[in-house]
């Protein structure tokens, strides 16, 4: 329609007749957005950050397990070799469309370790070195030494906890014991320090060994079965469905978890810091919508007289309600715009620079089984930022509508001679 | 016969460990022969001694560590490299509480709550009886031959004793913690004087010492043996031999669970 | 001075236009204190769930026990110490809520072919139960003499059920083996892992016995206080009371739990951080507020200079209206505020609507989030807040004054 066409360009005239009204107004509303995309990405970026944290230190995104293993645990619940490679071959022809970047085989076994000056009892994990060195944290959490190779069949990589009891240094001897599966015999291998890592996390630091794993076969007399088939993602959030995938599509004597089920307290942890979240974001919220309509209250006899105005112009009621909601509608666009743009802007900069944090603590810190990065990397999915434009859109737009219906309503002409 | 399977019976012999004393201490005239004729004849009669022989003693164990000083009388059974049982005669609070081994397997029986209960791997490092010892030290006396290598590291005379000094290395992947153990025996009558056991770092971590040489049942034997831990010092677990048989028939019945709880 | 009744009476000419801007005001910084006390209340919340599951806010042990947790290290060293009367005087300490009184112990507990070490700790089931949340207090009610829990894994482990028997041997304080039956009376889940996997409880004088400990023997004491942050202070008050045997160390959660100390300042680095720029944004909001009013005014400021009246009055004299404009504004918003602040602080907000299906850990944990009055951040948002409105009517009118008066009167009210 042609007179719609018109009434939008009134309406976009009219914002910047105003121009200060439409800055003091698209003003507060662009940097409440921005502030509020700000919030998400940061908040939505520690959680990440602490999942891959997670995930790096000897769990996964995805794991296949034999069916009850993460319940009961017990060194005899093992996937076969012909289990391993059904994966394999499930994985095969999907590898590229599932996203998945690597695919680890692991062993666990509780054990002792004893040195000449003393003995602790250990968690004994068992990795293939390559391939581990790539896809997890360990590798960048050694502070002596270096990672395991497959070369070196008896080298062990041990927590700063451990190396602290039995008074070890990278190098030096010492003997683990575990009870072999199926079986009351005890076995015992001789191991040396290939190094010592540091992750923050008390349970690791003080009570974990890595060892390769044939190593930890040989010792537990596993043959070729393992306790879990790890799979890493390039996509954090596809974990749960390609989980759904695997229970669905792997034998029902294996179970497939995602890092949700792997790490129940991360897991929790997260949510509740999401709702206290989602709390302070709705207050945030509130402060908004609260100045905005302040300002715009401010104005609402302005825009009685406005009207007042084009009525005597001939504008009729159906015009003056279309140009009101024209306008709210401009308005909207225009905050919302800039406010995406300074948003995305600001994570941008925290998404390359990071937020740091380290400034208020010295060591390393845990929470809910995750070590947390000194310094916070943003996050801003499409979702996020489309959710909370919307929302502040919708805002806009109702506020904006307000003083403009009032005047738009009036019959104002009275107001006209108070000039 | 090579040096080194000489030595390597020898060392079977002499070997450090509560249970080990009552084996094989070889005893008896030696004359004046070749070192190669004697060590054939040592090695002949320690094969005959050590296969099936068996033992039975009573011993004083004392243990004195910085809060208390304890004394308990034990007897102790044992056939083989493999069994042991060891039950606690006085003082009577403690009368009746033993430990069984067999194999890789320890029980321990505790009288006041009838009750037999298997020590797990993780307890293995646990000190045994309250003493210096570990469960472990139990299990692995049998494992001496299997994991070291023996040389003489000297022979000659210390404070005017003609003495050899045996060393003992681990082999490669044999998984003992020691980087090295080093026994001085008596060469006139192989008995041993002590025995040092050091990290790999060449640091010395407990040793023993060996005396109160006497006959036993027709054979020669330091009576007392005291294990002192270098990092405790005023610490001690002392073994004094009262009394040591060898030879007898025990019944295979005794090494069992139900023997145990037994009287 | 007339600048100021001026100001005073201005307010009052156009009431709508002053309504709104002190509204605005009010609303925004009651708003702010309300997001200012929840984000501090998290901070606390995190510090309480930290400590309160079993640490408790202060301690007291021989000065020699942490960190190796010797056995023989009890408070009072060799003589012991009267704990009961110890424990009296603490309690009427009115920042105190809760006393505990524990026995640390290592052994094994074995249901005959299946054994496992075990952290046993002795406790005294009422006491505990008012200050641990690490296990509920009907399962403490539990600990009968002779009575003992178990951490789930260790149950599992162990293969043993409610009402199974289980033998506890331990190395004892006079080198004899320590060895008793007891019942199992319960399954512990604290969901931490490490301790579900190794954890046993029982009575304090049970394990005492099972340590040939003398009943006077104990190695910690930990208390709960009423206001967690200020534990320091109050660990120097308690290390000064009366009856507290010698060689004792009295530490609060911030030197025992270094860590949660960090995590805690990092928590409170980033609420800073956060709420700093919510207060530069209400400012601005605020700012904008006040420009949209005074440029409303620009007429005003026109005649008011064509009647001669100096400049440098006219200022003032806006001045003094954006004065009281923020003193009612703040002083309502105070109210406001205060009200918010009282509910939020007494009731909280209940976050478990997002809870749904939580790990055994976080259902120790308080999932409603209860506000804290952090009186630095009130103050400086205040001032923030004084700031803008002031600068908000200074700057335009500044403006305006140096316009030609005649310029000033013409101009349309629309702008």
């Amino acid at each position: 329609m042609n007179s719609l066409k018109i009434i939008m360009m009134i309406a976009w005239r009219n914002l910047w007749r105003n121009r200060r009204r439409t800055i003091l107004t698209a003003g507060t509303v662009s940097l409440g957005l921005g502030l509020l995309l700000l919030f998400l990405g940061i908040g939505d970026g520690s959680h990440r950050q602490m999942i891959q944290g997670a995930v790096g230190m000897g769990s996964a995104h995805v794991a296949v397990q034999a069916r009850g293993y993460q319940v009961r645990g017990g060194i005899e619940l093992t996937l076969s070799a012909s289990q391993v490679a059904q994966v394999s071959s499930w994985l095969q022809s999907r590898r590229e469309e599932l996203g998945v970047t690597h695919v680890l085989r692991r062993v666990f076994a509780p054990g002792l370790a004893s040195s000449a000056d003393g003995a602790t009892g250990i968690r004994l994990i068992g990795l293939e070195p390559d391939p581990e060195k790539a896809a997890s944290a360990f590798d960048e959490k050694l502070v002596q030494g270096k990672f395991l190779t497959s070369a070196e069949e008896y080298g062990a990589v041990i927590g700063e906890g451990v190396a602290r009891k039995l008074e070890l240094e990278p190098g030096e001897k010492f003997v683990v014991m575990a009870q072999e599966a199926g079986s009351a015999e005890i076995q015992s291998l001789l191991l040396r320090v290939a190094g010592i890592m540091r992750t923050g996390l008390e349970d690791f630091d003080q009570a974990t060994i890595l060892v390769p794993l044939p190593t930890a076969q040989r010792l537990l007399r596993l043959g070729d079965n393992v306790h879990q088939v790890a799979l890493m993602l390039n996509q954090l959030d596809d974990s749960e469905e390609i989980a759904r995938l695997g229970e669905e599509q792997l034998p029902p004597e294996t179970e497939t978890l995602s890092w949700l089920e792997l790490m129940p307290e991360l897991r929790d942890f997260i949510k509740i810091d999401d709702g206290a979240s989602y709390v302070f974001n709705a207050l945030f919220f509130l402060i908004i919508a609260f100045l905005v309509a302040n300002t715009l209250l401010m104005s609402v006899l302005e825009r009685r007289r406005e009207f007042a105005l084009l009525d005597a112009l001939g504008f009729t009621p159906t015009r003056r309600f279309l140009l009101v909601i024209l306008e709210a509608s401009w308005i909207a666009v225009l905050s919302v715009a800039v406010g995406t743009v300074l948003g995305y802007a600001g994570h941008l900069y925290f998404y390359h620079k990071g937020l740091p944090l380290d400034i208020f603590y010295s060591s390393e810190v845990s929470a809910g089984g995750a070590v947390l990065d000194p310094i916070l990397y943003s996050y801003l999915s499409w979702r996020r930022i489309a959710g909370a434009a919307i929302m502040v859109f919708a805002l806009t737009f109702l506020l904006a509508l307000l003083p403009a219906w009032r005047g738009a309503k009036g019959q104002d002409a009275h107001l006209l001679g108070q000039l | 016969m090579g040096i080194n399977s000489m030595m390597d019976r020898l060392m079977r012999i002499s070997r450090l460990s509560i249970f080990v004393i009552l084996l094989g201490i070889v005893t008896g005239p030696l004359f004046a022969q070749t070192s190669q004729q004697r060590a054939k004849e040592i090695i002949d009669r320690v094969d005959r001694m050590l296969r099936g022989d068996s033992s039975v003693g009573r011993v004083e164990m004392t243990v004195a560590t910085r809060q208390w000083k304890r004394t308990t009388e034990l007897r102790i059974w044992s056939e083989g490299t493999e069994k042991v049982l060891v039950r606690i005669e006085a003082p009577k609070k403690d009368q009746g509480t033993s430990t069984l081994r067999v194999g890789d397997n320890i029980w321990n029986y505790l009288p006041k709550i009838d009750r037999v209960i298997r020590v797990p791997t993780s307890m293995m490092m646990a000190a045994w009886m309250g003493s210096h010892f570990t469960n472990d030290d139990l299990v692995q006396e049998s494992r001496l031959a299997r994991d070291y290598d023996v040389t003489i590291e000297f022979e000659g005379a210390r404070e005017g004793v003609e003495v050899y000094e045996f060393l003992l290395m681990p082999r490669p992947q044999a998984p003992v913690v020691w980087g090295k153990i080093v026994y001085q025996i008596r060469k006139s009558d192989l008995m041993p004087i002590w025995a040092r056991f050091y990290g790999e770092d060449g640091e010395l971590k407990r040793r023993a010492t060996f005396s109160e040489y006497q006959v036993m049942d027709g054979r020669l034997v330091p009576a007392l043996m005291r294990m002192t831990p270098e990092d405790k010092p005023g610490e001690y677990t002392e073994m004094k031999y009262r009394e040591l048989e060898f030879d007898l028939k025990i019944p295979e019945s005794l090494f069992s669970l139900k023997s145990l709880r037994g009287s | 001075m007339i600048v100021v009744r001026l100001g005073w009476r201005n307010l009052w000419r156009n009431s709508r236009r002053s309504l709104i801007t002190i509204a605005g005001i009010a609303c925004a910084f009651a708003f702010t204190i309300a997001f200012i006390g929840l984000g501090k209340g998290m901070v606390v919340q995190m510090l309480k769930n930290g400590t309160e599951l079993m640490v408790g806010h202060v301690q007291i042990h021989d000065r020699d026990y942490l960190p190796d947790r010797d056995l023989y290290e009890t408070i009072g060293n060799q003589e012991g110490c009267d704990w009961h009367q110890v424990i009296a005087g603490l309690k009427q300490n009115q920042d105190v809520v809760a006393v505990a009184p524990r026995v640390f112990g290592f052994g094994l507990v074995s249901t005959g072919e299946q054994s496992a070490g075990a952290q046993i700790i002795g406790v005294d089931p009422d006491l505990e139960g008012n200050l641990s949340r690490l296990v509920d207090r009907d399962m403490l009610s539990r600990l009968r003499p002779g009575s003992v829990l178990l951490g789930a894994t260790l149950a599992l482990e162990l293969r043993a059920r409610e009402g199974n028997e289980i033998a506890a041997v331990t190395q004892a304080a006079d080198g004899t083996l320590g060895n008793e039956l007891f019942r199992v009376g319960g399954i512990v889940k604290t969901g931490l892992a490490y301790l579900d996997r190794s954890v046993a409880f029982m009575r304090i004088d049970d394990l005492q016995r099972l340590l040939a400990l003398e009943p006077s023997h104990i190695h910690e004491i930990a208390i709960k206080l009423r206001d967690p942050v200020r534990a320091p202070e109050s660990s120097r008050f308690i290390s000064r009371m009366s009856g507290l045997p010698e060689g004792v160390s009295v530490q609060s959660w911030r030197q025992l739990l270094p860590q949660l100390n960090d995590y805690l300042g990092l928590a409170g680095g980033a609420n800073a951080f956060i709420i700093g720029l919510v207060v530069v944004f209400v400012s601005f909001g605020i700012l904008n507020t006040m420009m949209m009013a005074t440029f409303e005014r620009i007429r005003e400021i026109g005649m008011l200079n064509a009647f001669g009246m100096r400049p440098g009055l006219i200022l003032s004299t806006f001045l003094f209206e954006a004065f009281f404009l923020a003193l009612l504004g703040l002083t309502a918003g105070f109210g406001l505020g205060a009200l918010m602040m009282r509910y939020l602080s007494l009731y909280g907000l209940d976050l478990s609507r997002w809870m749904g299906q939580l790990s055994m850990l976080q259902t120790r944990v308080e999932p409603i989030l209860k506000a804290v009055w952090n009186w630095e951040a009130v103050v400086a948002a205040a001032i923030s807040l004084w700031v803008a409105t002031v600068a908000a009517a200074y700057l335009p009118a500044r403006k305006a004054v140096k316009v030609d008066a005649v310029e000033a009167l013409r101009a349309p009210v629309m702008q």
